[in-house]
C-alpha cells in the first residue's frame, strides 16, 4: 500500500510539472507588453517601461523566465495581484475555506439525495419512483447549473423569503463551535442558510450523474450470486441491501465522486458568481474582468493542484475499500 | 463495432437500399436508431432548433435587436409580445429564436475543432505508440487535470470575450476525450488482420491511418460528438452568463438569462425562458446521443 502511494505521488511530478508549464504559458501568450497592461497604456514612459521590465525579470529569456517561475512557485510565491498589490497566494488563502465549504456542501447535498433514490430505483425497477427518479436525473443532467440557481434565488428568497438570496455569513465551522461553546445555534443557522441555495446549485448536476449510477451499479450487483446466498440465507432484506449490495455498489461510485470533484470546484467558478460568495471562483471572474493576470493565473493553478490531489485521494480509498485492487 | 473490413465511410446507395439480411452497417445503425424512441424526440427537438435557426428571418416575429420603448420587461401575453419583453423592451420570442443561431454555431465548431484535433492527436498516438503515444497522451493528462470551464475561462482571459474565442476555448478544452477514446479504438484495430494485409502489401501508414482505421473508428466519434454539442452549448451558455462569451447586444441565451437577472423581482420570464430554451436543445442532444450509443455500438 505504502510503495502504491509513493508511485502514484511520483507520477504526479510531471503532471505537476505540465500543469506549471501550461499556466506559465497562458500568462505569456496574452497580447500587448504585460508591464504596459500592469500601468496602463496612457502613463508608460520608454523608461519607465523598461526598468519595470527589469524588475519583473521580463527582459530575459523566457526559459530563465519559466524556471525562476517554477521557484517562486516552490516557495508559494505565485506573484503580487496587479490590482491591489496584494501577493495573490494570500488573496487565494483568505478565499479558499469558502470555495471548499462550498464544494463539500454540494457534495454532501447530492449524495445525500442520490445514493437513497438510486438505492430506491434500483429495487424497484421500473416503478413509478423509478421513472420519476430517471427523468428528473436526466433533467438534472441537461438543466445549466447557473439557470436553477437563479430559480432557487428566484422561488426561495425573493418569491418565498425563506433563505438569503446572496452572499456568506460565517464559516459553518464557526457556527458549529459557537454552538458547542455558547449554546447558541444563532450563528449556524445564519451560516447554514446562506450555504443551502449555492450548494443545492452546485451540487444538482452531480447528483444527477450520482443518482443514474448507483441505480445501475446496485442493478448489476443485486444480480451477483452472493446477494442470492445472502438471500437464501434468509437474511432481512435491509441487512442484504445496505451491507451486501451497496458497499460493493459504492466501488464505481467513489471513483466517479472523486473525479466529479474536480468539475465541482470548476463549477463552484460559476455559483459563486451568481450567489456572491467570496471563494476563488468569484476572485477568478473579478480578475479577468480587471485584467489582473497573476490573480487568474493562481487560481487556474491551485484549482488544478487541487484536483489532481483528489485524484490521487481517490485512488488511495478505491485500493483501500476494494482489496482486489493494488495496481500492479 | 463490427470487425469486418469497411474501406470507406462513406454511405453509398447500394448499401442502403440493399435487402435487410446484406444491410449495410451505417444501415443497421440508422434501423437500430429508428426505434430508439428516446432518440427519435431528440432527434426531433435539434430538427426544431436547426430550422429555426435556418429560417429565423422569416419566423422570427420581430427584429432580435428592436427595442419597443413602451413596454418593456412585458409580461408573457402582451400584445405583440408573445413571450414578453427583455428589460429594454426588446422581443424574447425573438431573442430566443435568433439565439438557437449562437448556439448551433459554437456547437458546430467548438465540436468541429475539438474532434478534429483529438481525433488526430489519438491516430497518431495509438498507431505511433512508443514515446510519441507517452509524450501525447501524457498532454492529455495535463489538460484533464483543468476543470472545463476553468480552462476555458483562462483561454477567454487571454484571447478576449467574443462568439469566435469563445468556440476556440470550447473546442481548445473538449478534444482530449476524443484523443483517449479515439487511442483505445487505433491500439485495437493496428493489430487487426485487415490492418496487418494492408500494410504487407506496401500500404503508407498515412493510408492505412485515413482510409482504414479512422472509418472503423467513427462509431465513436459521432457518439461523443453528439453528446459534445449539449456540452458546448452549455458551455457557451456559461460564459455569456458571466460575461465572458457572446457580447450583448447579440442574443445568446446565456447572456439574455444574465440580463434578466436583476429584474427577478418584477419580471422573471426574461431569465427563465433562456433557460428552459437551452435545456430543451441540451436534452435533445443527450437524448440522440443515448440512442446513437445503443445503435452504434452496444458496448459503448
Amino acid at each position: 500500500m505504502g510503495r502504491f502511494i509513493v508511485r502514484r505521488l511520483l507520477a504526479m511530478i510531471p503532471l505537476l510539472f505540465g500543469i506549471t508549464l501550461v499556466v506559465f504559458t497562458i500568462l505569456r501568450l496574452i497580447p500587448g507588453d504585460p508591464v504596459v497592461i500592469m500601468i496602463g497604456a496612457e502613463n508608460t514612459s520608454p523608461d519607465e517601461v523598461a526598468r519595470l521590465r527589469g524588475v519583473l525579470g521580463l527582459d530575459q529569456g523566457i526559459h530563465v523566465q519559466y524556471v525562476k517561475f517554477l521557484g517562486r512557485l516552490a516557495r508559494g510565491d505565485l506573484g503580487v495581484s496587479l490590482g491591489s498589490a496584494e501577493p495573490v497566494s494570500r488573496l487565494i488563502w483568505e478565499r479558499l475555506p469558502a470555495t471548499v465549504e462550498l464544494t463539500l456542501a454540494a457534495m454532501a447535498v447530492s449524495l445525500a439525495i442520490a445514493i437513497p433514490v438510486g438505492v430506491i430505483s434500483a429495487i424497484r425497477k421500473y416503478s413509478a419512483t423509478d421513472t420519476a427518479g430517471t427523468v428528473v436525473a436526466l433533467l438534472g443532467i441537461s438543466m445549466p447549473s447557473f439557470w436553477l440557481g437563479v430559480m432557487l434565488i428566484f422561488l426561495f428568497a425573493l418569491r418565498l423569503g425563506w433563505l438569503p438570496a446572496s452572499g456568506r455569513s460565517e464559516a459553518v465551522s464557526a457556527g458549529l463551535a459557537t454552538l458547542l461553546t455558547t449554546g447558541s445555534p444563532a450563528m449556524l443557522i445564519t451560516a447554514v442558510s446562506h450555504l443551502i441555495l449555492p450548494a443545492v446549485t452546485l451540487g444538482a448536476g452531480l447528483a444527477a450523474v450520482v443518482t443514474r449510477l448507483t441505480r445501475s451499479s446496485m442493478l448489476e450487483v443485486i444480480g451477483h450470486d452472493f446477494v442470492r446466498t445472502a438471500r437464501a440465507k434468509g437474511l432481512p432484506g435491509r441487512r442484504i441491501i445496505l451491507h451486501h449490495s451497496l458497499r460493493n455498489a459504492l466501488i464505481p461510485i467513489v471513483t466517479v465522486i472523486g473525479l466529479e470533484f474536480g468539475a465541482l470546484l470548476g463549477g463552484a467558478v460559476i455559483t459563486e458568481t451568481i450567489f456572491a460568495w467570496p471563494g476563488i471562483g468569484r476572485l477568478a471572474i473579478r480578475s479577468i474582468v480587471q485584467r489582473d493576470f497573476p490573480v487568474v493565473q493562481g487560481v487556474v493553478l491551485m484549482i488544478a493542484v487541487v484536483r489532481i490531489c483528489a485524484n490521487l485521494a481517490v485512488d488511495v480509498v478505491y485500493a483501500l475499500i476494494d482489496p482486489r485492487i493494488r495496481y500492479a | 463495432m463490427r470487425s469486418s473490413i469497411r474501406a470507406s465511410a462513406t454511405l453509398d446507395a447500394a448499401a442502403m437500399a440493399a435487402p435487410a439480411a446484406h444491410e449495410g452497417y451505417w444501415a443497421t445503425a440508422w434501423r437500430r436508431l429508428r426505434r430508439h424512441r428516446v432518440a427519435m424526440v431528440g432527434l426531433a427537438i435539434i430538427a426544431g432548433i436547426i430550422l429555426l435557426a435556418v429560417f429565423a428571418p422569416f419566423i422570427s416575429p420581430a427584429d432580435p435587436l428592436a427595442i419597443d420603448y413602451a413596454h418593456p420587461a412585458a409580461p408573457p401575453g402582451t400584445a405583440g409580445h408573445v413571450l414578453g419583453t427583455d428589460a429594454v423592451g426588446r422581443d424574447i420570442l425573438a431573442r430566443l429564436i435568433y439565439g438557437t443561431r449562437v448556439s448551433l454555431q459554437v456547437g458546430i465548431v467548438a465540436v468541429g475543432i475539438a474532434a478534429s484535433l483529438g481525433t488526430s492527436v489519438g491516430l497518431i498516438a495509438g498507431y505511433r505508440g512508443g514515446l510519441v503515444d507517452n509524450l501525447l497522451m501524457r498532454t492529455v493528462d495535463v489538460f484533464l487535470a483543468f476543470p472545463v470551464i476553468v480552462l476555458a475561462i483562462a483561454i477567454i482571459a487571454v484571447l478576449g470575450p467574443d462568439l469566435v474565442n469563445v468556440m476556440i476555448a470550447i473546442g481548445l478544452v473538449a478534444w482530449t476525450t476524443y484523443a483517449r477514446v479515439v487511442r483505445g479504438q487505433v491500439l485495437v484495430l493496428r493489430e487487426q488482420d485487415f490492418v496487418h494485409a494492408a500494410r504487407a502489401i506496401g500500404t503508407s501508414d498515412a493510408r492505412i491511418i485515413v482510409r482504414h482505421i479512422l472509418p472503423n473508428s467513427l462509431a465513436p466519434i459521432i457518439v461523443l460528438a453528439t453528446v459534445g454539442m449539449a456540452t458546448a452549448i452549455i458551455a457557451e451558455a456559461a460564459l455569456s452568463f458571466l460575461g465572458l462569451g457572446v457580447q450583448p447586444p447579440t442574443p445568446s441565451w446565456g447572456t439574455m438569462l444574465n440580463e434578466g437577472r436583476g429584474f427577478l423581482r418584477t419580471a422573471p420570464h426574461i431569465s427563465t425562458l433562456p433557460g428552459l430554451a437551452i435545456m430543451l436543445t441540451v436534452l435533445g442532444f443527450n437524448f440522440l446521443g443515448d440512442g446513437l450509443r445503443d445503435a452504434l455500438d452496444p458496448r459503448l
